[in-house]
């Protein structure tokens, strides 16, 4: 098993929250796309992701966050997808590529000591 | 002062790949935004290399690092069918992001992230040159 990439998933009634830890680069990503896959599969509402943890995302990773998006557009056309606490690196690739605000809202949670 | 890797085109050795290059700018003491936006782009070629010059075929990629003066440059080689990653463009990065081709995002941000970016293909070979300016 690959570790670059770990989770934790947190439900509540409404909201799951999906914790990532680590790189989602092109190897990262696969893994990715399998968890979303799953928790897809599940009767959610709404989603987050908590990028805390994620130190690098790739082109490839942005496919399986615009996938995502789709799939919970599909269930209810005015869902949001959140990330959650993102890294500065991170952010910077989501903003250039018009991600930011089009496809996910940042939300940070206060915990403002995030490294990056 | 330079380094080379050569690796079959598998994407699974973008693991290999990915240490090789981070060591490498680590040593010349680039920071942590120069890091991942230099390994980023490197991602970006390697696996476009893996997909298309190669497709299922597989082949060899050669990867050759180094510093010069306030620049670090890497070189990827490579025999597959000729591939120019520099005509990747993403003319419709302004378009609708549900619109758009996937592919193009990659390459997009390789431009926006190395200095520069040069391909040619020589002896059956596709030879891509970048260079990223090490400092602000």
């Amino acid at each position: 098993m690959d570790n670059r990439l770990t989770f934790d998933l947190k439900n509540t009634d409404s909201l799951t929250t999906l914790y990532l830890i680590g790189k989602i680069d092109t190897l990262g990503a696969r893994i990715f796309e399998k968890k979303i896959k799953e928790v897809l599969a599940q009767d959610i509402r709404n989603l987050k992701f908590n990028f805390k943890g994620v130190e690098y995302l790739s082109s490839s990773g942005l496919r399986i966050i615009l996938y995502t998006k789709k799939e919970m557009q599909k269930r209810n056309p005015d869902s949001e997808l959140i990330i959650e606490d993102p890294q500065k690196q991170v952010v910077d690739v989501l903003s250039m590529t018009g991600f930011l605000d089009e496809v996910v809202e940042v939300e940070y949670t206060g915990d403002k000591n995030i490294s990056g | 002062m330079g380094s080379n890797i050569k690796l079959k085109s598998k994407i699974k050795n973008w693991k290999i790949l990915s240490q090789f290059i981070e060591l490498f700018l680590q040593k010349y003491y680039c920071d942590k935004k120069f890091i991942y936006e230099f390994l980023l782009s490197c991602e970006e070629i390697f696996v476009n290399i893996c997909l298309y010059a190669y497709k299922s075929s597989g082949g060899e990629i050669s990867v050759d690092i180094c510093v010069l003066e306030n620049y670090i440059k890497i070189v990827f080689s490579d025999s597959g069918i000729k591939f120019d990653p520099t005509k990747f463009e993403n003319k419709n990065i302004n378009s609708k992001i549900y619109d758009r081709r996937p592919g193009g995002l990659g390459i997009f941000l390789v431009k926006k992230f190395m200095s520069s970016m040069k391909y040619a293909r020589k002896e059956n070979k596709n030879i891509l040159v970048m260079t990223k300016k090490i400092g602000r």
